[in-house]
């Protein structure tokens, strides 16, 4: 009778196990796909983070001898952005190979258990691989009043976010809320939501912010941890540097129009339709760290200065509460506007720019933009309490204008 | 193109200042024997960059069309040791556009464990070509019976 009922769940888990048992070589081999596959993966991963060519041939040959990652993706205060991201692009050619490579134990959003089942293969995820799973984190974490105001399962996302990070190997922290608290930690930031990096202090987190990420940001993370068994160089906010080293404006097509002054003055005007920078009509290029100018968006297609539109600076601190999107750079009163400004004005080259964004940045950012905020609040009378600390503030060694 | 499109194409400039890098990666590789690869799409090239690039550089006696986990492209440019290779992704989306300075570009090479992989492989079918020779006195009867008869129906 009892073999009439077989859980199919433990079919699954059976079939899971087996498949973590082998190498990535072996199972690549099995569906009958050549070495020539990794080789492909390994030169694209190393392309997009910018190693030396004679990465790929080991990247390949560390992959074939890898075994699956086991990776544990936890949802909190978000929108699901990141996760689509990460999986819409993706159908079967190159880029899907990723899923090949992890093991992705635990997902609210895309496993088929739910409930008890799905809590169940969280812990069985974790006890298995000990120490070994990575850990991805998408969306802030609510601190207000003990972490209430976010929970699944019984538990607050600060109680999981705990308990998972505890044995994990290292921690992504994946898309601007669970990097620097996001939507959900923007002015009056009623749940005091924060990003990862504010609650685990003891273990590697890698920040790969943006709203969402870009996807090929997030799998050339996860290939790089797997094939080269280490974390990547990080810049100051702990972000991958291969990916938010330059800043937009660095890397923009556009920029030969910025060293020339031509600006678009609207988005209708001669010089949008020429195609000159979008520096005056709020593009946020100059002070954004991201990949967008040359890696792009939807395969290569395209990216939002392409498409006519200025950044909105979604991978920096503080993004949301800047201010306008459609306000320049330079009407932010700081150091930073005022140099950006004195450069285009006098067509220096923006490498004296980006030495004081990159000293001031973090800081400054979050500082202005709470006060931004706290301003614009004032103005329209809102009972909102004193700038909320919850919002990563470091005022060491910040002289913005109040 | 030209013909239909007569505007003037956008050059940054890259596409000359790359043959000179290419230039340095072939001395090296004469010298030391280094590979290289320069990748493309890294550089702010705008695509008429690109066309000019490929078009200073020509095509030469290789061109390769391989089928791995998508498309992929590889042709040796007029300069020997000079290639490019072109990976396509999902919707034939560029994902890895490059110049190889080496011999050859070692996604032609067959890995030495697939040739390991193969050897079982290609034991197993002429043991089955063998067996199905007994079974019905006749090399040709099997192919007919297993379908895979190349010979066109008449």
């Amino acid at each position: 009778m009892n073999q009439m009922f077989k859980n199919p769940f433990d079919e699954i888990a059976n079939k899971r196990l087996a498949a973590n048992a082998q190498t990535l070589g072996e199972q690549l081999a099995n569906k009958g796909m050549s070495r020539r596959s990794l080789l492909k993966f390994s030169s694209y991963i190393a392309a997009i983070m910018a190693l030396p060519p004679t990465v790929a041939h080991a990247m390949a040959e560390k992959l074939a001898a890898t075994r699956r990652q086991s990776v544990i993706w936890l949802s909190f205060q978000e929108c699901t952005g990141c996760t689509e991201s990460f999986t819409r692009s993706f159908s079967p050619t190159l880029e899907d190979l990723i899923f090949d490579f992890i093991s992705l134990d635990y997902s609210e959003t895309l496993m088929n258990a739910s409930g008890v089942a799905a809590e169940a293969a969280r812990k069985q995820a974790m006890a298995e691989n000990k120490g070994k799973y990575i850990l991805v984190v998408e969306g802030a974490i609510p601190l207000k009043d003990g972490g209430i105001y976010s929970a699944s399962a019984g538990e607050s996302n600060l109680e999981v976010l705990k308990d998972t990070a505890k044995d994990a190997l290292a921690i992504i922290a994946v898309g601007s809320c669970a990097t620097f608290g996001g939507i959900p930690a923007a002015f009056p930031n009623p749940t005091g939501a924060v990003g990862v990096d504010k609650i685990i202090k003891d273990k590697p987190i890698i920040n790969v912010s943006g709203c969402p990420p870009i996807p090929e940001v997030m799998t050339g993370t996860i290939s790089y941890i797997l094939s080269l068994g280490k974390l990547p160089e990080l810049d100051d906010l702990g972000r991958p540097l291969s990916f938010y080293g330059e800043t937009i404006h660095d890397r923009c097509y556009r920029r030969p129009f910025y060293e020339r002054g031509l600006f678009a003055k609207s988005f209708d005007d001669e010089g949008a339709r020429k195609g000159y920078c979008l520096y005056e009509v709020g593009c946020k290029g100059p002070i954004t760290y991201n990949s967008c100018a040359t890696l792009k968006w939807n395969g290569g297609l395209t990216f939002p200065i392409q498409s006519g539109h200025g950044c909105l600076g979604c991978s920096e601190p503080g993004f949301w509460d800047k201010g306008g999107f459609y306000e320049p750079v330079s009407t932010h009163k700081g150091e930073v506007g005022k140099i950006l400004l004195a450069a285009a004005g006098a067509g220096v080259v923006a490498g004296t720019a980006n030495a004081v964004v990159m000293r001031s940045r973090r800081a400054q950012a979050l500082k202005r933009a709470s006060k931004k905020a706290q301003s614009v609040a004032d103005n329209t009378m809102l009972p909102v309490n004193k700038t909320s600390k919850d919002t990563n503030t470091d005022t060491k060694g910040d002289n913005d204008h109040a | 193109m030209a013909g239909a499109n007569n505007r003037t194409p956008f050059l940054s400039g890259l596409s000359q200042a790359l043959l000179s890098e290419i230039l340095q990666h072939l001395l090296e590789y004469t010298r030391t024997g280094q590979d290289n690869v320069i990748d493309l799409r890294a550089l702010p090239m705008t695509d008429d960059d690109l066309s000019d690039l490929d078009r200073r550089l020509g095509e030469g006696e290789v061109k390769a069309n391989l089928n791995v986990s998508g498309k992929s492209e590889v042709w040796e440019t007029s300069y020997a040791g000079v290639w490019r290779l072109r990976h396509y992704g999902n919707s034939d989306a560029v994902m890895v556009d490059e110049i190889v300075i080496a011999s050859i570009p070692e996604i032609l090479i067959s890995h030495k464990q697939d040739i390991e992989l193969a050897v079982p492989r290609l034991e197993k079918d002429i043991q089955r070509v063998l067996n199905n020779a007994e079974n019905n006195q006749g090399v040709f009867a099997s192919h007919t019976e297993q379908g895979d008869n190349n010979e066109p129906n008449v």
